[in-house]
């Protein structure tokens, strides 16, 4: 069910961390070679103060790829330019390979970063941005170039390596950055929003070329996005974020069908997942909102436990959701009717947007050209995956968060 | 009746309204109000150049000619510079001028750099107090403080001496020299900066490789403003100065006004080579004075 995380990359990229074994590092699990403990970053600018990120834990194993997702200002970039060194922490530490960072400026701490404007520096050539990283640490010039050049050719742009940044188009200039963090062979990756100015098209693209690199390469990766498909495509594991808590850490497929609340259930997932206020009455075995009434499952209540009368968030994903045919008499438990609002014809699927007494919700079916507005029709609610969530935090009653 | 009366007025006004648009943007006008304006600003300097090369006689002609008689010019046409450079101590002055503009320059364009940097990029308690103290040292009007200064150096010794001129100068420009190059530094992205830190470089090196090269407009323009105000300032040249050894060509050229005679031509001549370096400025760095002195107003 979820996707396995990366093996560590083997080969020459190996490292030797039984050196650093010995340092710091009061709780190092096994596997984890970049831990950040307890990361709290609070702005502070006299009589205002903002906490960005609050008590993060999270440990990255070795080679893995770790995608911070979460709605513009929800911390996930604070923590990537904490990592990098660019922010100061308020609270708690980040261990890299075993050594404590704190402190340590970005040079000292021997991490790659992509920008979102890709910061290539205009003044210089392809090949001069590239070696720039190598150049400060004083390399040889034969090792500098031959590194480039492999790089290069990693990322199939070794006919760019004369020309000037301004002379590259958009999807150019994000493979030079790359190549600029690959060239150093860096500890960790970090990657922010390295794909928001990139078209749709290329977007998709480089995502897929995003993947290819990382199982050639192999490092340890944090990336940081807004785009959940992203996310889903790229990550190991997902951090869903939000108001400078991590909401949940889980393996992208995971993240999808668990969600541990309600705001990881609305966040992953387009079109969103539907939300309704229910009364949940397990007596009588249902669970009813103001559209209908499905039956309460067994499952659900192997998981909650609880007995009685209870209200919660009831949540189900519009792919859960099929149509069970044009019918006005629709008596099985499982099923609902609704009327059809709109239908947006996607090609794959039809997006259709339903009303039942007042209430409006989303569902993804197959394409059936005889759908048209203002029919009424009976739908099927996929029980096996749908949620419940608590009414006051939003937790999930079904799949509690082990944090 | 009334109606279609004034769909042909509206139709005429619109019609003159374009051909005075035509007019206006017609590149015969154009070309006209430019010349105008070339001429404007050239001519001075045509007529300072030619009244150099007169005798004192073929000045005072009258009606002055546009283009000199020969009977009216110096034989050898140079003889007026030659004069003041070996007779009249110019040689000294040129030099005291190019050495206090080009060490005050040298002095503006390290510091200015640098502090604007730091403003640019840093915050610190009260930035914007000091930056506003700065700025206003340069609003108060330098009469005022010919004073202060000409205590101050006579108590240093400093009078009649060209260091006194480039603390002066220095004082005068550096406060400008830092605000321009702040904006211009705030013009270039601080991912810049991110990407040469993380990119392994020290915020020295980061300066020096990245940011400072992207700067370079900025730098011409600032060492440009400074030079030509350096090389031109008169007041506190006048008051601060007295012999060959620290004098410069304001002054020098002043010396041609005597007690009952104005020497124009001389006049003519030391004003001739006191613009020589702004004229070179202008057709050689005009792109840079021009994109120095509007980075920060325009994105980009």
């Amino acid at each position: 069910m979820s996707k396995q995380q990366a093996p560590p990359a083997d080969e020459d990229t190996t490292t030797d961390d039984t050196q650093h074994m010995t340092t710091t590092a009061p709780d190092a699990t096994d596997d984890a070679y970049l831990e950040i403990d307890g990361l709290t970053k609070v702005y502070d600018d006299g009589d205002d103060s903002v906490v960005a990120v609050d008590d993060m834990n999270i440990d990255i194993a070795d080679g893995e790829f770790l995608v911070f997702v979460g709605p513009s200002g929800c911390g996930k970039t604070t923590t990537l330019r904490s990592i990098a060194g660019l922010e100061e922490i308020t609270e708690g530490q980040i261990v890299i390979d075993g050594e404590n960072v704190e402190g340590q400026a970005p040079r000292e701490r021997d991490v790659a970063m992509v920008f979102q404007t890709y910061a290539l520096y205009p003044h210089m050539s392809v090949s001069e941005n590239m070696e720039y990283p190598l150049k400060v640490r004083g390399m040889p010039k034969d090792e500098r170039d031959r590194r480039v050049r492999e790089s290069a050719e990693l990322l199939e742009i070794t006919e760019l390596l004369d020309r000037q940044p301004k002379d590259l188009s958009g999807g150019q200039q994000q493979r030079v950055a790359l190549g600029r963090a690959i060239v150093r062979e860096p500890r960790v990756f970090l990657f922010d929003e390295p794909l928001s100015n990139l078209d749709a098209k290329l977007r998709v693209h480089m995502r897929t070329e995003l993947n290819r690199l990382h199982n050639q390469i192999g490092k340890t990766s944090i990336y940081v996005t807004h785009d959940q498909a992203e996310a889903m495509t790229l990550g190991d594991r997902i951090v869903v974020m939000d108001e400078g808590e991590v909401q949940q850490v889980a393996p992208p497929q995971q993240v999808y069908d668990q969600p541990v609340n309600s705001f990881v259930g609305g966040f992953i997932g387009s079109p969103q997942m539907n939300f309704f206020d229910a009364e949940v009455d397990v007596d009588a075995g249902e669970i009813r909102t103001d559209a209908f009434t499905l039956p309460y499952p067994e499952w659900m209540h192997d998981r909650i436990g609880r007995g009685g009368t209870f209200a919660a968030e009831f949540g189900i994903r519009p792919e859960d959701i099929s149509v069970e045919g044009l019918d006005e008499d629709a008596t099985a438990e499982d099923h609902a009717t609704a009327e059809v609002v709109v239908v947006e014809e996607m090609g794959s699927d039809f997006f259709l947007t339903l009303e039942n007494d007042g209430v409006e919700y989303q569902a993804i079916v197959e394409p059936n050209t005889n759908l048209q507005r203002g029919d009424r029709i009976s739908l099927q609610f996929d029980l096996q995956k749908c949620h419940l969530f608590d009414d006051d935090t939003g937790d999930s009653l079904v799949y509690p968060s082990d944090r | 009746m009334a109606t279609s009366d004034k769909l042909i007025d509206t139709d005429r006004w619109y019609r003159i309204n374009q051909s005075i648009g035509e007019f206006l943007t017609s590149k015969y006008t154009v070309v006209a109000i430019l010349s105008t304006m070339v001429l404007y600003f050239t001519f001075p300097i045509y007529w300072t150049f030619i009244s150099s090369l007169k005798t004192l006689d073929g000045i005072h002609a009258f009606p002055p000619s546009l283009v000199p008689d020969a009977s009216e010019l110096v034989d050898p046409i140079w003889l007026n510079y030659v004069h003041l450079l070996t007779q009249r101590s110019f040689d000294m002055f040129t030099f005291n001028s190019l050495i206090v503009a080009l060490v005050t320059t040298a002095i503006v364009v390290t510091f200015g750099t640098l502090a604007g940097y730091g403003f640019s990029r840093f915050r610190f308690p009260y930035d914007d107090y000091v930056f506003i103290g700065i700025l206003g040292a340069r609003l108060l009007p330098p009469i005022g403080m010919l004073v202060p200064f000409y205590r101050l150096f006579g108590q240093l010794n400093l009078i009649d001496t060209r260091i006194a001129l480039v603390v002066v100068y220095t004082y005068m420009n550096l406060p400008l020299a830092i605000w321009l190059m702040r904006n211009y530094f705030i013009s270039i992205p601080a991912d810049l900066d991110e990407a040469s830190y993380i990119d392994g470089a020290t915020r020295f090196q980061t300066f020096k490789d990245v940011i400072l090269p992207l700067a370079k407009p900025g730098v011409a323009a600032v060492a440009i403003l400074t030079f030509l105000f350096s090389w031109r300032e008169f007041l506190f040249a006048f008051a601060l100065t007295f012999t060959t050894s620290a004098k410069t060509i304001p002054v020098g050229a002043m010396m041609m006004i005597e007690d009952v005679v104005v020497l124009w031509n001389y006049l003519a001549a030391g004003g001739f080579i006191a613009m020589l370096p702004a004229l070179l400025f202008v057709v050689l760095f005009q792109r840079y004075i021009v994109s120095g002195l509007t980075a920060g107003a325009v994105k980009g």
